[in-house]
Order: structure tokens, then C-alpha cells, then sequence
């Protein structure tokens, strides 16, 4: 294969990962990584780097729209996003201490039942006339765009949530993989917010979170440029492209997105738990 | 004082502005990669690690003389950058706004990442 085959070719699959990773708010890096390390071969560390590459365009890419839109809540975001950061800080602390088989395998449960519970919320149905105290306190209360139009939520169970952040950027440390999955989760099991508030507030979150490991990547040279551009170029152009799709799809048909993901993400998890190379 | 929807339509311009100069760099770089390399045989050698010095300094260096890698980097980085702003923004707003839980947020945020960036160079 030579160079330029395998640009083009990882510049389709980017956009690929673009497009869910803006659709679902994991960013690009559940399918950037399984495709350069089992189709293309490529080292562990350069797959790392470019799934950090992907989750900040990603987030880059979507931001301007979402942010328009008006569905991104920033205050959710910006609150969740402290505990995500402290998690992940002593996460990286405790890494030596824990076993990560353990954790990869409780992790990889999580995920199953969480995909279960994404399918089975029916959010249509819910209408709260209170919010949590702290959500009250914090003003995290917020609306979102619907046919035409803005909805108001209430927020729930925000200390729940506060604890799955905590939880998410703990795992983040300790097991180097992207939080994504958890953040969203958080948003949408505890928080209880709209489907898309959760998705594009995740894809908000995801960029900053990312940015605190770029300089460790960077530092160790795991950004390999050959991996790097045109797994950037695909991913911002995906990621444009589900921004505006983002606005068409049914909520439904994103939850089953999602939940087909984080199953995969769930199975490639307890394989690497069980086989020891985690 | 500035509302909620101004902020979050600069942020936009931001990230619109940002990730075009940034997809820019990394698209010029990545022409110039391949004019050069475009026709080479991809080599598992070449996938190995230590193959690239991709830290802030040798980029910063590479760019300056314009190389190919160094463009790309230049790109990557400014996609790193624009997270530190946006928090960095957000934290002005919020302090303009005397909403001083959501500053000190921001700040430690601010900082995680700024630490993060350019305090930590090694592995756990």
C-alpha cells in the first residue's frame, strides 16, 4: 500500500468516525482506534494519538453549530467537567495500584446494562415540574430547540451525576480510554436531559478533556503526522456533516446508534480484560 | 454586560474561525507530506514510535521552516489551544457576569489543562 492510498483510505474511515463520533458525543476515537490497529496494523501509541486527534476535531467541529443551535448547556457542562478532571487526575495517580483487568471487565458490564437503559428511556414521556436543589443553585435548568421551537428541561439527580463524571475521568486515568460513553450517560441516566442536550453537551466536554492529555501525547512523540493529518481532515468534515445532521434525526435512531456503539465498545473492552492487554 | 447568547455566538465564531485556520495547516502540511512521500510503499518501520519528535519545541522549530511535519503540528496544536480558550472565555464571562462559583470552575479547569499542556512530559 503506499502512502497516499493509505491517506485516502484513512480519510474515509475518519469521516465516518466524524460523523457518529458528532451524532453520539464519543467523539471519533471508538472507531479511529479498532481501524488503525486491526485494519491498518499500526502501533498502539500513534492509534492513541490519533484518537486524541479526533475527539478535539470532533469537538472542534461541532461546537460552532451546536453552540448556535442552542443546544449545548455550558454550565452542565463546565460543573460536570470539574469532577471529570479531578477523576482523571487521581485516576493517573492510582494507576499502579488497581487492577485494570478488574476495572475493564466492570467497565465492560456497565457499558451492556447502559446500552439496555439508552434503548429503554423514553424521554417523550417525561416532563418534570421540579429540578434537583443543586440544580436550582447552580442554575443548570435549560432549553433546547424542537420543531421550531425551545423546550425547557428540568435537571435531576445532579450529585448522581457529579459522582458517574467523577467515576468517568477516574477510568479515563486508569485505563486511558475516552469518557465519552460515561459522559453521556451521566447526562442522560442521571441528569435526565433531553437525548441531544446530552449528546452535543458531551461533545463540548469531550474536546477539554481531551486537551488535558494532549501535551503527554505530544511530549512522547505518540502523534505520528503520516496517522494525524488525514485522520484530522476526515474527522472535521465529518463532523460538520452529523452536525447538520444532528438537527434531522430522530432521537430514537440515535439511541440505537449509541447503544450499538457503547455494546462494541463494551465487548472490545472485556476482550482486551480478559486477554490481559489492557 | 454581555448575555448568555452573545457569548455562546463569539465561542461559535471561535470554533468556526479556529478549526478552519487549524484544518488549514494540517491540509497545506499534508499536501506538502504527500508531494513528497505520495508514492513511497508504506513501511511498518515507519509506524513505529520514536520515528517523530513531536514535542511543542521541534514543532515550533519545524514550523518555522515551514517543513511539512511542522505545519501539521502547528495545526494540531492550535485545535488544543482553542479548548484551553474556550474555557479561558468562559471564565471572563463569568466573571464579568459576578457568577463566581462557575469562575473558580473555570479556573481550575483552566489550570488542569494548562498544567496538563505544558507541566507534565512523561508517562505514568
Amino acid at each position: 500500500m503506499t502512502v497516499l492510498t493509505f491517506s485516502l483510505l484513512l480519510i474515509v474511515f475518519s469521516f465516518l468516525a466524524g460523523v457518529i463520533g458528532a451524532l453520539t458525543g464519543l467523539g471519533g476515537g471508538v472507531i479511529v482506534i479498532p481501524v488503525l490497529v486491526l485494519i491498518f496494523h499500526i502501533n498502539i501509541h500513534y492509534a492513541m494519538g490519533a484518537s486524541l486527534i479526533s475527539v478535539l476535531a470532533t469537538s472542534s467541529g461541532t461546537a460552532a453549530a451546536y453552540l448556535r443551535e442552542g443546544y449545548t448547556n455550558l454550565r452542565i457542562g463546565i460543573f460536570l467537567e470539574v469532577a471529570a478532571v479531578t477523576g482523571a487526575f487521581i485516576g493517573a495517580m492510582l494507576v499502579a495500584f488497581i487492577s485494570k483487568s478488574f476495572l475493564g471487565i466492570v467497565f465492560s458490564l456497565v457499558l451492556f446494562f447502559s446500552a439496555y437503559l439508552t434503548i429503554k428511556r423514553k424521554e417523550d414521556h417525561e416532563d418534570y415540574t421540579t429540578s434537583h436543589p443543586w440544580a436550582t443553585a447552580l442554575q443548570l435548568d435549560g432549553t433546547y430547540p424542537y420543531k421550531n421551537n425551545f423546550l425547557s428541561y428540568r435537571v435531576q439527580h445532579v450529585p448522581f451525576a457529579f459522582s458517574i463524571m467523577g467515576l468517568a475521568g477516574l477510568l479515563a486515568g486508569l485505563l486511558g480510554i475516552g469518557s465519552g460513553t460515561l459522559k453521556v450517560l451521566a447526562m442522560d441516566q442521571a441528569l435526565r436531559l433531553p437525548y441531544k442536550v446530552s449528546t452535543t453537551t458531551s461533545n463540548f466536554m469531550i474536546g477539554i478533556t481531551a486537551a488535558a492529555s494532549a501535551g503527554i501525547y505530544f511530549a512522547n512523540g505518540y502523534i505520528n503526522v503520516l496517522v494525524a493529518f488525514p485522520v484530522m481532515i476526515g474527522v472535521v468534515m465529518g463532523s460538520f456533516s452529523g452536525a447538520k445532521l444532528l438537527m434531522y434525526v430522530h432521537t430514537r435512531y440515535l439511541r440505537v446508534l449509541f447503544s450499538i456503539v457503547i455494546t462494541l465498545v463494551g465487548f472490545q473492552m472485556l476482550y482486551k480484560a480478559l486477554s490481559g492487554t489492557l | 454586560m454581555m448575555s448568555i447568547e452573545t457569548m455562546r455566538n463569539e465561542m461559535a465564531r471561535l470554533f468556526t474561525i479556529g478549526t478552519l485556520i487549524s484544518a488549514a495547516f494540517v491540509f497545506v502540511g499534508g499536501f506538502m507530506y504527500l508531494m513528497q512521500y505520495s508514492h513511497e510503499t508504506l513501511k511498518v518501520e515507519l509506524l513505529q514510535p520514536s520515528l517523530y519528535n513531536t514535542s511543542i519545541q521541534v514543532i515550533l522549530h519545524e514550523a518555522l521552516h515551514f517543513s511539512s511535519v511542522g505545519l501539521i503540528g502547528i495545526g494540531l496544536f492550535a485545535l488544543v489551544a482553542m479548548q484551553i480558550i474556550r474555557v479561558g472565555m468562559l471564565m471572563c464571562f463569568y466573571f464579568m457576569t459576578h457568577d463566581y462559583r462557575f469562575t473558580l470552575m473555570c479556573g481550575f479547569i483552566l489550570f488542569i489543562l494548562l498544567y496538563s499542556f505544558f507541566g507534565r512530559t512523561k508517562v505514568y
